[in-house]
């Protein structure tokens, strides 16, 4: 497998009669990467993994998926992938052991026995599996679901909103299982989520989908590809002519003046930093303390997609 | 059968069992039934010893005719709630993840519901034999036990319940309400034994040639429905096109 691999799409598109609901999605996902799958509702992303897991046929473009061809190798897929839909989807008259069991059958798993209990212990249900789902807290069963997806080992998980209508408890649960899937396990994870700091905590890449893929990256380079990287140097005071001096610096790409304060934009600012630092003092500035400006994924996430939306 | 049908029987049979509407459907009617035949046997036993020979066999003859309708209602029951049950537990999807085909699921919904139906038929049927035999003596049970009675329960009856899952499954795929799917779906599965009870009403005895017929022409729209069942069951159409 290459390290682009275990998800590749071209042009995938999905139609439902007039709409659109996929737009030439181009994506490549790596093995063991958390790859966060973000827009606002009605984006696509649920028809995006319902493509990717073998459930509907894209319209047009083509995909794989742990090496194996959408469209072709559809049964093989189904069998290497596991999936967590929105709504855990347990059958609430059979308990947790049995709903489980039954998957682990539909999946031929090896020592369904083994699996079962080995994912309830790990997400502490181990001493509820004889109760029927239908008993169980929203939490729970999204526990049960989630160790649904994992019984026959999939190498690749699509977790839909994992966290979604969970206490906070649970949601910590879940996100840090999730944290450990990918950590020490290497599985390749797919995360469609609508929480930007879950996304912004467990993700390797995010990509932002409104029907077409709108940006791509870690939530680093997505900020930075936006908004730059940019140093705010709180003075004493500035006086014109020291703004006017910084302002002429070769390396200082773009500068703003906020009170006593700069918000510099610099080629490298690794580099830069320093003589920038240097150069205030030199020219008489009283530097009180200096910091980058951050933004969150959530300022990202919201100019992206509007711009789109123009 | 692949290990993932069997599975999927199983769990059909499991969730059915455990639903009290289920339940209900699959034994309240056919237990009214077998009471009704067992109380118009009783009544046959008190014929005055001047009463026709003929007539404890006519009126035998005349309360099997109920047996003809277990493979109606008892699949009736579990072959919706096998449909509207995952619809309203929203399980399809997860379910149709898995690597079980288009036909597994098809083929397992339809014999989690036909072979209990008729497992069930048949045994309600027996029971009903065992007590007449006692009521009214062997000798007229099986005589009443014709050939048209026994192409009628053994062969008919099967084609029944197909005829009663596919089209209730069908019915069931554009519905999300457990009664309301059960009650267009009682009605729409009637047609297949209204030709016998008008019949029955008429005549006194089950006619071959009427059962022949009927089984031919059941059996032909069974063929039919199923292959239009199939293809409703495919993933696309299932997440697409089922409400």
């Amino acid at each position: 497998m290459n390290s682009y691999g275990m998800i590749k799409t071209e042009g995938l598109t999905r139609i439902f009669g007039e709409l659109v609901a996929v737009d030439h999605l181009d994506l490549e996902v790596a093995e063991g990467e958390v790859f966060g799958f973000l827009g606002p509702n009605g984006a696509g992303k649920t028809t995006t993994v319902r493509m990717l897991a073998a459930l509907i046929a894209p319209s047009a473009g083509w995909a794989t998926v742990a090496g194996y061809r959408l469209g072709q190798d559809n049964q093989k897929i189904r069998q290497v992938v596991g999936v967590l839909p929105e709504t855990p989807g347990l059958y609430g008259r059979l308990s947790a052991y049995r709903n489980l069991e039954f998957f682990a059958r539909l999946y031929g798993v090896r020592r369904p026995a083994r699996q079962i209990e080995r994912y309830l212990r790990m997400l502490g249900l181990w001493e509820r599996r004889s109760e029927p789902v239908g008993r169980f807290s929203k939490g729970m069963c999204q526990k049960v679901a989630i160790a649904r997806a994992l019984l026959h080992e999939p190498k690749v998980l699509f977790l839909d909103e994992p966290t979604a209508g969970l206490d906070p408890e649970a949601a910590k649960l879940v996100r840090d299982f999730i944290a450990e899937l990918a950590e020490e396990h290497r599985r390749t994870i797919f995360l469609c989520t609508h929480n930007l700091a879950e996304a912004e905590r467990l993700c390797d890449r995010i990509g932002l989908i409104k029907q077409k893929l709108v940006a791509v990256g870690t939530p680093e380079e997505l900020k930075d590809e936006l908004y730059g990287r940019r140093t705010v140097v709180h003075l004493r005071e500035l006086p014109p002519e020291l703004e006017l001096a910084v302002r002429e610096l070769p390396f200082v790409k773009g500068l703003e003046a906020d009170g006593n304060r700069l918000i510099v934009s610099l080629r490298d600012p690794e580099e830069d930093n320093p003589r920038l630092i240097k150069r205030l003092v030199e020219l008489g500035g009283e530097v009180l303390w200096v910091r980058e400006l951050e933004h969150t994924l959530e300022e990202v996430y919201l100019e992206l997609i509007h711009e789109e939306g123009r | 059968m692949s290990y993932r049908l069997r599975a999927l029987i199983r769990k059909e049979w499991e969730e059915a069992f455990r639903n009290k509407m289920v339940l209900l459907g699959i034994t309240l009617l056919p237990l009214f039934f077998l009471g009704f035949a067992i109380y118009m046997l009783v009544q046959a036993r008190g014929l005055p010893p001047e009463a026709p020979p003929e007539a404890k066999f006519i009126l035998l003859n005349q309360v099997m005719f109920y047996f003809l309708l277990l493979p109606l209602i008892i699949p009736l029951s579990i072959a919706v709630y096998a449909i509207v049950g995952e619809k309203e537990q929203k399980s399809l999807e997860p379910l149709l993840a898995t690597p079980l085909t288009d036909l597994e699921l098809f083929a397992g919904k339809v014999l989690a519901a036909v072979l209990p139906g008729i497992a069930l038929s048949w045994w309600f049927f027996g029971v009903f034999l065992g007590i007449a035999s006692y009521l009214v003596g062997p000798e007229l049970t099986g005589t009443v036990l014709s050939p048209p009675w026994l192409l009628a329960i053994f062969l008919l009856s099967p084609l029944v319940a197909v005829f009663t899952v596919t089209v209730s499954m069908a019915i069931s795929s554009r519905m999300t309400d457990t009664r309301a799917a059960y009650q267009l779906s009682s009605f729409a599965v009637l047609p297949v034994v209204i030709p016998i009870f008008i019949f029955g009403l008429r005549e006194a005895l089950l006619s071959l040639r009427l059962i022949v017929i009927e089984t031919a022409i059941v059996a032909l729209v069974d063929v039919g429905l199923l292959f239009l069942a199939a293809r409703l069951f495919q993933r696309e159409q299932i997440l697409v096109r089922w409400k």
